[in-house]
């Protein structure tokens, strides 16, 4: 064996007999401080209520503005239709 | 409950051997602590999944394995994000250079040097070759044990330790040859 090849598996074997090293006596302490500090996650069926109640929520807009907005409409009709309003814009004054 | 009593004797029972094989994947002390401390939150946070198919043990060990690989990868991240940042910055930034030699405090005084030129050499194998090494020789894991933590089988542990060796020969005999010559 050469010393190159010597200095390799003496390096290799460094290793041998490695102590553990001790365990900060905080560790705990810390993991247990950051456990409590983590956010709450809320329940899932709780999460997909919220999201039925905001899609109905938008859904409801849509229905009501589409409601009013023809109801809207036909009331400008029935207008139009009061003071002979032409469909060029024109008032028939006869 | 994160102080139940069944958490705490776990932590009890296993802590000292998450937290070291951590400082043997991190070879830095706060990391080590750092990633220990995440290991237990996932541990607290799924031990209800857990089925008992395999070792509680082993079930921590992947874990340890796991997180320990990710905290090196997002580091390495990070290293390389700071070093493009370094070149493409025309202010001269704070380079951060780690020690390169990790000092273990377990290791015999007379073996800190070369145990700190092996450690670096750890450091540059491959993910895999590096778990099943470290598993191997440092924790004294059985093939058997090591296969089941990695999830491989016990032949691809044995052709991973043999690649691991050869190229921990090729790093160290290279050093040798521009440091010790």
């Amino acid at each position: 064996m050469n010393a190159k090849e010597k200095w390799i598996q003496d390096t290799e074997n460094s290793l041998n007999g490695l102590k553990p090293a001790e365990v900060n006596p905080y560790l705990y302490s810390k993991i247990l401080n950051r456990l409590s500090a983590k956010v709450e996650v809320a329940p899932s069926k709780l999460v997909w209520a919220a999201a039925a109640s905001f899609l109905a929520l938008i859904l409801l807009n849509v229905f009501v503005f589409r409601t009013s907005a023809s109801k809207n409409n036909s009331e400008l009709q029935i207008l139009a239709q009061h003071y002979h309003l032409l469909n060029d814009n024109t008032i028939n004054y006869n | 409950m994160p102080n139940d009593p069944e958490f705490k004797a776990l932590y009890e029972k296993h802590s000292a051997m998450v937290y070291n094989l951590c400082l043997k994947y991190l070879q830095n002390v706060e990391d080590a602590e750092d990633v220990t401390q995440e290991v237990f939150i996932a541990i607290h946070n799924s031990l209800h999944q857990f089925k008992g198919d395999s070792k509680i043990s082993t079930w921590i060990y992947r874990i340890a394995v796991t997180r320990s690989l990710e905290f090196i990868r997002t580091k390495s991240r990070k290293k390389r994000f700071a070093f493009f940042q370094n070149i493409f910055s025309n202010e001269k930034g704070e380079v951060k250079i780690e020690a390169l030699h990790f000092e273990h405090p377990g290791v015999q005084l007379e073996n800190k040097e070369r145990a700190a030129v092996l450690f670096a050499a750890i450091d540059k194998l491959s993910e895999n070759q590096k778990t099943a090494f470290i598993l191997s020789k440092l924790e004294e894991l059985s093939y058997a044990e090591i296969a089941a933590v990695m999830k491989v089988s016990v032949p691809s542990v044995e052709s991973l330790l043999f690649r691991a060796k050869q190229s921990l020969q090729k790093i160290l005999g290279d050093y040798y040859e521009k440091n010790e010559k």
